[in-house]
């Protein structure tokens, strides 16, 4: 069964491992060129501080998205060339007939086509996740932001997740449609569904977030500070809420809006009424005082130390979630084609 | 005689479409067995079913005495012969010899070079009548006890046909051990010549089923004067009668020709026969009571 | 060598065609004592016909004492048809042109003189039963 795999598949692993190879090929130049371009250049000046390096990030921009674009598409890619047409194909060209004709039982020429097109995909995805994490963590070191959403799924482990997952899908979607192309097409569509709801609806609930009432202006690392006060129907008035920006390096801030309302201590959402530092002319706020004054936001977020936590936790769910596909496509095989 | 192929009131049905009803019968060892009907009469199901490819709805059947499933001892050629178009006619005759393990090489390979294959030749590049060859000689170098083929030939020209049933009648004459096989065809030319059994099947229904010399040598064509059939001899089962004004014609089974001047009375051909039996609605008939083994 | 041929649709079981075509061969003088019949195997494959066929051709042939297997080696022609010569084929000629001249006197025509022959040809004969 090895070997029939590897026969009917040929054509698919060739295809990624001459990407692979080219793609590993420039990122590697390209990465040891990006290193030896901020060697020595001062990485802590804070945001927007830092030219020199935004300069050498900056002109490393499309690569950089070309790399990240190979991580986002890969698992998708493999679920619609490789996952869709395992069976699909079979059943569509009616060769399923002759080989389950073989000695071997149909769930082991399952299982062979299942484990093997998934080691190839998870080996594809693993070191293509693994040759970006690479080159981009001195950008990623740099911007802070490795727990974002996006940026979460394209480094680490989870590409590796979702390739199992999405082969899986694949194969079962196949069974149940018989149509290649059509397979195809649904795998991608319910893989980009998946994709979009995991981050929104799912990770931020993997663990229970930390709700916190943080100080403004107090903390070094988490770095809060005053950006206004918010309109109401285009004007400010006595109830205008006064709003903060805060900034959660490596973690995830899991606030819907980037401006949240400045409190209290007791909690109470202050408004440009009840702000403690009226200025001059009620507007605006005099700056000095604020810096001084007992300022907090309502922050809910994942911190920067949940981050492998998070890394296993969902890598672990798409394999669940692989595994859970391929029985039923088992079941399904032997169920509805009895 | 052993059955290799046993079933007992064997239903399947496709959702609300019955595919196979009541379906009682058996195979004997060593027969080369066909399997007639119209298209949609349950033969391919009837062929999925043994080889396992399907399960049934209710009933049961059994191959060499167990549920169906034992592949390595069932070879099967399902209909249109599918191969992979992608791969070699060498890489099929390599996945044979990977996924069976009494697979004979040599055979297949002679079978392959008789039949005229390139064996670097893709498979989707094969005319119709080689890729037939290819799916026999897979089916063949497994060394199965139940051949198993489902409409091989429909597809084919004259030409590919004879070529594909001389393949298939070395194969039965050389197997070791012996081979059973069921072949299904609405080509009835083509079952005369290799079967020695006939399974007829028409609306899902077993319509008769017999060693092939029994059925011929047992029915007649009586053609008389009008009379009444049961004004007949007694030893005669009228199968089916017509008369018109003046002449009576009757479908009998009888064990040999009676001689009489008042009738003429000749052996039904295999076509007729076959013809009446799918076209008569009537009880499944046992034709094959007193079968002598054979070999 | 002998070579078979099977005419479907002819009405007649395919090993009673095989048996007629060595009984034909013996007649013709095609065959004789000690000729090997061709293997069940080869005919199989030649002609495309069941290899049980073939066999119970060869026995029926055998029952007749036409023909004696030798294990391991083939089948081959033990006895001849016993055909009259053709000197006996005249006496027998005139008893059949009386018995013509009768059928005639009691009013049959052609056509049904020739169906009565065959169908009597056919059926078998006392001895035969």
């Amino acid at each position: 069964m090895t070997w029939l795999t590897w026969r009917q598949q040929r054509t698919q692993f060739l295809t990624a491992a001459a990407v692979l190879l080219l793609a590993t090929a420039y990122l590697l130049v390209d990465g040891l060129r990006l290193r030896h371009g901020i060697h020595g250049l001062p990485t802590d000046c804070g945001i927007n501080q830092c030219f020199d390096l935004e300069r050498v990030i900056g002109s490393k921009h499309n690569a950089y998205l070309a790399a990240d674009a190979l991580v986002l598409l890969a698992p998708a890619l493999i679920g619609a060339f490789w996952g869709a047409p395992l069976i699909a194909r079979e059943l569509e060209t009616g060769t399923h007939r002759m080989v389950w004709s073989q000695s071997v039982p149909r769930g082991r020429w399952l299982a062979a086509k299942l484990l093997l097109t998934t080691a190839a995909a998870v080996l594809v995805t693993g070191l293509l996740s693994l040759l970006t994490t690479w080159y981009a963590a001195p950008i990623d070191r740099f911007d802070h932001n490795r727990f974002q959403p996006l940026l979460f799924s394209l480094r680490g482990l989870v590409p590796l997740g979702y390739a199992a997952f999405a082969v899986a899908l694949g194969a079962c979607v196949g069974l149940f449609l018989r149509r290649t192309l059509a397979a195809a097409a649904v795998t991608l569509v319910v893989f980009a569904a998946v994709q979009v709801l995991v981050p929104l609806a799912v990770r931020p609930h993997l663990q229970q977030p930390v709700h916190e009432l943080a100080a403004l202006h107090k903390d070094p690392i988490r770095h809060g500070s005053f950006a206004g006060f918010e309109t109401t129907g285009g004007r400010i008035g006595p109830d205008s809420r006064m709003v903060a920006v805060f900034d959660l390096p490596d973690g995830w801030m899991l606030s819907d809006s980037t401006l949240l309302p400045v409190r209290d201590a007791t909690g109470r959402v202050l408004t440009l009424a009840s702000q403690p530092c009226p200025g001059s002319d009620q507007f605006p706020p005099d700056s000095a005082c604020l810096a001084e004054a007992d300022l907090y936001v309502a922050l809910d977020y994942q911190p920067a130390d949940r981050y492998w936590t998070f890394q296993f936790a969902e890598t672990g769910l798409y394999l669940a979630a692989a595994a859970a596909l391929a029985a039923l496509t088992s079941w399904g095989l032997r169920r509805r084609l009895g | 005689m052993t059955a290799i192929v046993e079933t007992r009131a064997l239903h399947k049905r496709y959702g609300r479409r019955q595919a196979l009803t009541d379906c009682t019968l058996s195979v004997p060892a060593g027969r080369v067995v066909g399997l007639v009907g119209p298209n949609g009469a349950g033969k391919s199901t009837l062929l999925q079913l043994a080889c396992g490819l399907l399960t049934p709805t209710s009933g049961s059947i059994e191959v060499f005495g167990a549920p169906p499933g034992q592949l390595a001892r069932v070879g099967f050629v399902a209909q249109d012969t599918p191969v992979y178009a992608a791969l070699s006619v060498a890489d099929h005759l390599r996945l044979g010899a990977r996924l069976n393990p009494r697979w004979d090489a040599a055979l297949a390979e002679r079978r392959v070079r008789q039949a005229g294959l390139d064996p670097a030749q893709k498979a989707g590049r094969l005319s119709g009548g080689q890729r037939a060859q290819l799916a026999l000689a897979l089916a063949v170098a497994k060394r199965p006890e139940l051949l198993l083929l489902d409409e091989p030939v429909a597809a084919l020209d004259p030409l590919a046909r004879r070529a594909f049933l001389q393949g298939l009648m070395e194969f039965v004459a050389e197997a070791e051990p012996q081979a059973t096989v069921v072949l299904s065809s609405h080509l009835l030319s083509d079952l005369e010549r290799v079967c020695d059994h006939l399974v007829v099947l028409a609306d899902s229904r077993v319509r008769a089923q017999g060693g092939i010399d029994d059925l011929l040598a047992t029915h007649f064509r009586l053609t008389t004067a009008r009379r009444a059939a049961d004004t007949l001899p007694a030893g005669m089962r009228v199968l089916h009668a017509e008369h018109t004004e003046r002449q009576s014609t009757f479908t009998v089974r009888a064990e040999a020709a009676v001689e009489d001047p008042s009738w003429v009375m000749e052996p039904l051909g295999l076509e007729d026969l076959v013809l009446h039996h799918m076209s008569t609605p009537s009880a499944p008939t046992d034709l094959s009571p007193a079968l002598e083994p054979q070999r | 060598m002998i070579e078979f041929h099977i005419e479907p649709r002819s009405g007649v079981a395919p090993y009673l065609q095989l048996v007629h075509q060595v009984r034909q061969a013996l007649r013709l003088g095609l065959l004789s004592e000690g000729d090997r019949l061709p293997k069940v195997k080869e005919v199989a494959a030649k002609v495309a016909i069941n290899p049980n066929t073939v066999l119970k051709a060869y026995r029926q042939l055998e029952n007749e004492g036409l023909v004696s297997p030798k294990p391991g080696v083939g089948t081959f022609v033990s006895g001849t048809l016993g055909a009259p010569a053709v000197s006996e084929h005249e006496p027998l000629r005139r008893e059949l042109s009386r018995w013509l001249t009768t059928a005639r006197a009691a009013g049959l025509d052609e056509e049904s003189i020739e169906a009565l022959f065959r169908q009597t040809v056919r059926s078998p004969t006392e001895e035969e039963r």
